[in-house]
């Protein structure tokens, strides 16, 4: 009777979980360049302690597996901005932040700080192709942001935006909302395209979520009358043969 | 339950086809947008009995069988390329195409763009271009002397010049037309592309067999219809309550299941 209570205790935990990261989609649903997430799960076997059915060896619990990224496009939101950047294909902007580390992002809500750097709406700086921080002077009027990340403006060419593509977008790290990092070296993008003027929005369904949130209650409510069942068998066992004349 | 997920799909598709309806709507004043409507089919079924399986073993078979539908699916979303009614502007460099076929226009990086918004205007060269400066093919230069710009249903192009009685013919336009218009890819723009799926332009002089007429001083309106828009408009937002509905049913059903002693 222990195994029944501790997978279904595995059960609930994994839901927690699963919980966690839908609310979190939800809460992120109009963030900048965020791109949804999703739980997955592995059984974990376990030997079956005293007698079990015929032929059953193993006890099965959940465990996390880990977190699978949706990589869709998100729908794009014009703003008329000049320095708002969408980023329309598989690709990163490339930014370095505070600590001198190399990050990576999707969100293109772009600034020009006291320094007359280009930075994130969020402070970090936004490097060119080099590396190198992108100054944009106060005499750089009319910005224009080609589709290969090349800026000009009136006075001609200030820099070319640092794109990264990566193989593997599924084992980035995420920071905050919608920073990454990760330790493969970036690769020259194959298609993609930066719009400037619009900004990606979230590829959060707010519909698949929903859904989601009701099939994730309706699971943990559903052990839970599995769990409140067998409480109530121990408590009548208990009772009966505990019971002395 | 499937009845969860199944509506959720039904949820999706109606949000697509309400997004499809109101870029019609947002364009409704487009020169020569076409308005587009949005497909769906069937999208999965679960098989519980075949069709046609042996009942017994007589050989009697199972005439209908069980199959449980799993949602719906977008299967495409294609343009509807009627005509545009015709707007009378009174300018010289409007054109309008009145039947089938697109103009030429030379993109910035080279290649063909086709448009049917003939709103043009003069370059400061004499080039004929559209508004966002893109050239017209083949290449159509307006002395600057020229007094007045005639251009008939052939398309071609006539100026009249000071002090000469007949007016001189300074170029021919162009018009294309494809196997498969269905299949050219929107950039935005008023512009569309050749692809693989629309099949090469098939590029002649206008007025001629299969090639609409070419006329002066009009503008094509877009072919998005008030009225339909808006009557689909309130079916897909019917539909997609109905199935928010099915949802909540679903979920009360399931917690019923898990309220049973």
């Amino acid at each position: 009777m222990d195994n029944l209570l501790y997978v279904a205790m595995s059960h609930q935990s994994a839901m927690q979980r699963r919980m966690d990261v839908v609310s979190n989609n939800i809460a992120n649903m109009n963030t900048t360049g965020f791109r949804g997430e999703r739980v997955t799960f592995r059984h974990h076997l376990e030997e079956l302690e005293g007698d079990g059915p015929k032929g059953m060896t193993n006890v099965n619990f959940t465990l996390d597996y880990g977190i699978l990224r949706n990589l869709e496009q998100g729908s794009f939101m014009p703003t008329n901005n000049p320095l708002d950047v969408a980023l329309e294909g598989s690709g990163f902007l490339t930014i370095e932040n505070d600590l001198g580390e190399t990050l990576y992002t999707r969100s293109g809500h772009l600034r020009i700080n006291a320094e007359s750097e280009l930075i994130l709406a969020s402070g970090q700086r936004v490097l060119d192709e080099n590396g190198n921080p992108i100054t944009i002077d106060p005499e750089d009027t009319n910005i224009k942001i080609t589709k290969d990340g090349r800026i000009f403006s009136d006075l001609g060419e200030i820099a070319r935006l640092g794109l990264a593509a990566f193989n593997d977008e599924q084992n980035m790290e995420r920071l905050g909302a919608a920073i990454y990092r990760t330790d493969e070296p970036p690769k020259d993008p194959q298609d993609l395209n930066v719009l400037q003027g619009s900004l990606e929005g979230s590829n959060v369904n707010s519909i698949s979520e929903i859904t989601e949130m009701i099939n994730v209650m309706r699971s943990y409510q559903s052990v839970q009358r599995q769990m409140d069942s067998v409480q109530e068998l121990r408590d009548r066992s208990i009772d009966r043969l505990a019971r002395v004349g | 339950m499937k009845a969860l997920s199944t509506a959720a799909t039904g949820m999706q598709a109606q949000q697509l086809n309400v997004e499809v309806i109101s870029n019609n709507i947002a364009n409704m004043n487009t020169t020569a947008f076409k308005r587009r409507r949005a497909e769906f089919q069937d999208l999965l079924y679960q098989t519980v009995q075949r069709v046609g399986a042996n009942s017994s073993d007589a050989g009697t078979t199972v005439p209908s069988g069980i199959q449980v539908g799993l949602g719906v699916r977008a299967s495409g979303i294609y343009r509807i390329t009627d005509q545009g009614s015709l707007e009378n502007t009174g300018n010289q460099f409007d054109l309008a195409i009145n039947g089938p076929g697109f103009f030429r226009i030379q993109l910035p990086d080279g290649s063909d763009g086709f448009t049917r918004a003939g709103s043009f205007q003069v370059d400061q060269d004499g080039q004929l271009v559209t508004p966002e400066g893109y050239q017209v093919q083949p290449g159509i230069n307006i002395p600057p002397e020229a007094i007045d710009v005639t251009i008939n249903q052939q398309g071609e192009v006539q100026v009249q010049l000071e002090g000469q009685v007949a007016p001189q013919v300074v170029g021919q336009l162009e018009l294309a037309i494809f196997a498969n218009e269905a299949g050219l890819e929107a950039v935005g723009q008023n512009l569309l592309l050749e692809t693989q799926a629309s099949g090469p332009a098939n590029i002649a002089i206008p007025d001629t067999e299969g090639y609409g007429q070419v006329l002066q001083g009009f503008v094509e309106g877009s072919n998005v219809n008030a009225v339909s828009e808006i009557t689909n408009l309130i079916t897909a937002q019917r539909a997609y309550e109905l199935n928010s509905r099915v949802i909540q049913t679903a979920d009360e059903m399931l917690n019923a299941t898990n309220q049973l002693r």
